[in-house]
């Protein structure tokens, strides 16, 4: 689902996704600058604009109800970067400048790449995962674009620290949970460091039509082969924990169904041996801590068998994973949960005394 | 060089050219021109055309007229100005002589050159 808007463009309504206007906010503006620095630059931005209303008019006589970020990609392939229209004098007039100063161009070239790599290690950068090579979360990958380097030696580095007793399963999985991914544009364009302009958006966006190379070397291919390892070993603990969680969700509902349903079952011979809380008797002297210690054992069942459900099934791509609100709203509730059950249960078991002697008199 | 840059450039020189002698007898606007060009193969990306209009206009060349549309925004219809007509024939004259030299080019064998 998407939020929609009616723009007017050239003095003719069209429905747009949010998303979609966004994308051609920034190229129309990506225009205007371009061509705002020549005789009659406005008018150019102007008729792109017209010749933008006209390809979404035909959308529209297609059956099109609102134009989305495919339909805004498409039509910006077909016009062009600003920089690939640029003028037939233009191109001339830079050929001559190119041959007679063609050592110093070379030179500030380098110099000013220099300058990018320098300025991308330090500069307003953003740790993400990076979702356009990875080989598990996109974690290592991440780390690499931060630095500028080759996600090799990151991927190789956290192989080592596994050997050291499974730290680095641990640390990936922290950081896998923590870090959020560079979805969009923006986000990719910080990740890599670079400066957030109009002109760089709609560059990254068109370069992501382009497939990624997968040509990752020898060790590249080794360490693929361990990520798909481990990948497939996280999945399989992943399993195994979720149904023990859901054996033991199970377990609990039933002995407490038993305990209030048969009278005077103290030992219920079950692996969740809820019988010795006396929580029957203990229900008519304190509800509250009974009903929140139940609840919150529950929870603390339900929580992470949820979770786990949730994480195959977006692994299994039937629904959206969790988006980063979302675990950190299921993480706190579930140390919520837990924060209630241990005093809950420490309180139940110092009374329990109380109606035992009760029972015994 | 590579050959697709090399056909690039001489495409671009012809481009000028090409979108006089298609504005010769009938005013069109922008999508009937971007059409024709592809058709032709010259034009790569749309927006190309656009800055090409825009100075041919301004150097007086080409005069437009605002039409109505019953498909999508209102139309700039561009057309050949006196002195547009007067730049297509010295162009046409280039074109002649140009393809004369390069004909001519194209013939030449050894022998000719021997025989010169």
């Amino acid at each position: 689902m998407k939020k929609n808007i009616t723009i007017n463009l050239c003095g003719r309504l069209f429905q747009i996704d949010e998303d979609a206007y966004e994308l051609l906010q920034q190229y129309i503006e990506s225009l205007r600058s371009y061509f705002g620095r020549q005789e009659g630059g406005d008018e150019i931005a102007d008729d792109i604009e017209a010749r933008i209303a006209e390809l979404f008019y035909e959308l529209k006589a297609n059956g099109t109800e609102a134009i989305t970020i495919e339909h805004v990609k498409d039509i910006i392939t077909r016009i062009g970067k600003p920089e690939e229209m640029a003028g037939v004098s233009d191109e001339t007039g830079n050929d001559s400048q190119k041959t007679s100063g063609h050592r110093y161009d070379s030179f500030r070239d380098a110099a000013e790449g220099v300058m990018n790599n320098v300025r991308a290690r330090t500069a307003g950068k953003r740790l993400y995962r990076n979702p356009n090579d990875k080989m598990l979360a996109g974690v290592m990958s991440g780390f690499a674009a931060y630095t500028n380097t080759d996600p090799t030696w990151w991927r190789l580095g956290i192989v080592l620290l596994v050997l050291c007793y499974g730290v680095g399963i641990l640390a990936y999985i922290v950081l896998a949970i923590v870090l959020p991914v560079a979805k969009t544009p923006e986000e990719q364009l910080q990740m890599q460091g670079k400066k957030v302009t109009p002109q760089a958006l709609a560059d990254a966006v068109i370069d992501e039509k382009q497939p990624v190379r997968q040509n990752r070397g020898c060790l590249g291919s080794v360490l693929a082969v361990i990520a798909s390892l481990f990948a497939a070993l996280f999945v399989g603990i992943a399993a195994i924990f979720g149904f023990a969680m859901l054996v033991c969700l199970f377990l609990v509902v039933v002995s407490v169904i038993i305990i209030f349903t048969v009278p005077g079952s103290s030992h219920l011979n079950m692996p969740f041996d809820l019988g010795y809380l006396h929580l029957s008797e203990m229900i008519s002297v304190q509800p509250w801590v009974v009903i929140v210690f139940i609840a919150a054992l529950m929870l603390v069942f339900l929580i992470p068998l949820y979770a786990v459900a949730h994480m195959l099934l977006s692994k299994a791509g039937k629904i959206q994973p969790m988006g980063i609100v979302q675990r950190i709203f299921w993480i706190v509730f579930w140390v919520v949960a837990l924060g209630s059950m241990v005093p809950s249960l420490v309180w139940i078991q110092q009374n329990k005394t109380m109606v035992e002697r009760v029972e015994t008199r | 060089m590579n050959i697709e840059n090399a056909k690039s450039q001489m495409r671009k020189g012809m481009l000028e050219y090409c979108v006089l002698l298609l504005l010769k007898h009938r005013p069109s606007y922008a999508t009937d021109i971007i059409q024709q060009l592809k058709d032709a193969e010259l034009l790569v990306v749309e927006g190309t055309l656009y800055p090409l209009l825009t100075r041919l206009k301004n150097d007086g060349l080409l005069v437009y007229q605002w039409q109505e549309s019953t498909q999508g925004p209102p139309r700039k219809y561009y057309a050949l100005s006196p002195e547009g007509e007067q730049f297509l024939e010295g162009l046409d004259g280039a074109w002649t002589e140009l393809s004369n030299t390069i004909n001519y080019l194209k013939t030449i064998t050894p022998k000719l050159l021997e025989a010169k």
